[in-house]
């Protein structure tokens, strides 16, 4: 067996810490809950306008906007700690400025995903 | 102290202004790069800003650049913060005029340490340009006194920059530290005290000169 194999919680911990890393972001910011309800309720009031821009650049094969707001939401990832959809993001990031249309809307489909089940683990 | 954080994704404005509170500074904050450059060029505007580069309006490295033209006099500490990794953009990012380059994510402890290093920096700015102020108006002083003065050259005034006429010793002690303390020469002394020895004889004669003058009695 190459590398270690991890038991079933521990495997299951490590997939959402990379979903949303809570914890990560709670030493960020001292460890104020206040602080970091505040984070997570911003962050899901400009969420349905942004899927939308994504959803509406994409349909219409706005690279350059697509590209953009990728960009801007590795921001947004990178504050909670969320390696998958950071992940997501820099991919559209990459095939908005140099993929096709197509492949740029299969990398937004899985950054809107991404960040919906982000989303799913915030207590705000 | 005042800090501008401009940047477009909420969240990250948000843990900024966040963090800025928590190490007792002032977060202005700007949500596009327009808005920042009006921030940062208002009367009492912060001298330091953390600023996001890809942001509608103005990018953040446009916005280097814009502040360090229009705020020659007065630099303000500039920080840029962006997910822009490759070294071409650090460098281009430092050519426009940023002060620091942090990358996100950031590390809390890091941009805390950066944004000290700058105000280290902004203090010693400020501290050096009172200095160089103090230094120019001493120079403008002994300027003043090395140029071409004109002076009359019957009651020896001195004409000023504004069109007076002023005594030697005003114009002197307005324009120098040196001060006047009055006597009079030994020459002056000689001549005024034999201009003045003629002057009490004109005014009260000797018992010689009384007798010689009074008319011979009955």
């Amino acid at each position: 067996m190459n590398g270690i194999e991890l038991a079933p919680v521990c495997r299951e911990s490590t997939k959402l810490s990379l979903v949303y890393d809570r914890e990560a972001l709670l030493s960020d910011i001292g460890g104020d809950l206040a602080i970091l309800a505040e984070l997570e309720q911003s962050f899901l009031e400009e969420w349905p306008h942004l899927q939308a821009e994504i959803s509406a650049a994409s349909q219409a094969g706005a690279m350059r906007q697509l590209a953009d707001l990728a960009h801007k939401l590795k921001g947004s990832f990178g504050v909670f700690h969320a390696q998958r959809a950071s992940a997501a993001a820099r991919e559209l990031e990459k095939r908005a400025k140099t993929g096709s249309a197509g492949d740029a809307a299969k990398a937004a489909h899985a950054l809107i995903q991404e960040a919906n089940q982000m989303i799913e683990r915030f207590e705000a | 102290m005042k800090i501008l954080i401009a940047d477009d994704d909420r969240t990250t404005l948000h843990l900024l202004e966040a963090h800025l509170l928590r190490w007792n500074h002032e977060p202005i904050l700007a949500t596009d790069g327009t808005q920042a450059l009006q921030r940062m060029t208002e009367p009492g505007a912060p001298s330091m800003a953390i600023l996001d580069w890809i942001m509608p309006g103005t990018h953040g490295d446009r916005l280097c650049h814009e502040l360090r033209t229009q705020l020659a006099h007065t630099p303000p500490y500039l920080i840029l913060l962006t997910g822009k990794s490759d070294r071409d953009d650090m460098v281009r990012g430092f050519e426009a005029g940023a002060d620091d380059y942090v990358l996100k994510p950031f590390h809390e402890a890091e941009l805390h340490a950066r944004v000290r290093a700058g105000i280290r920096i902004l203090d010693m700015q400020h501290r050096l340009g009172a200095r160089v102020n103090e230094l120019e108006e001493a120079l403008a002083r002994i300027k003043t006194l090395q140029g071409l003065l004109p002076i009359c050259a019957w009651c020896n005034k001195i004409r000023d920059d504004r069109n007076y006429w002023q005594k030697v010793e005003t114009y002197l002690s307005d324009h120098s530290d040196v001060r006047f303390t009055h006597c009079i020469c030994p020459e002056c002394r000689e001549s005024q005290a034999l201009a003045m020895s003629r002057h009490l004889r004109k005014a009260v004669p000797t018992a010689s000169e009384s007798a010689a003058s009074k008319p011979p009695g009955p």
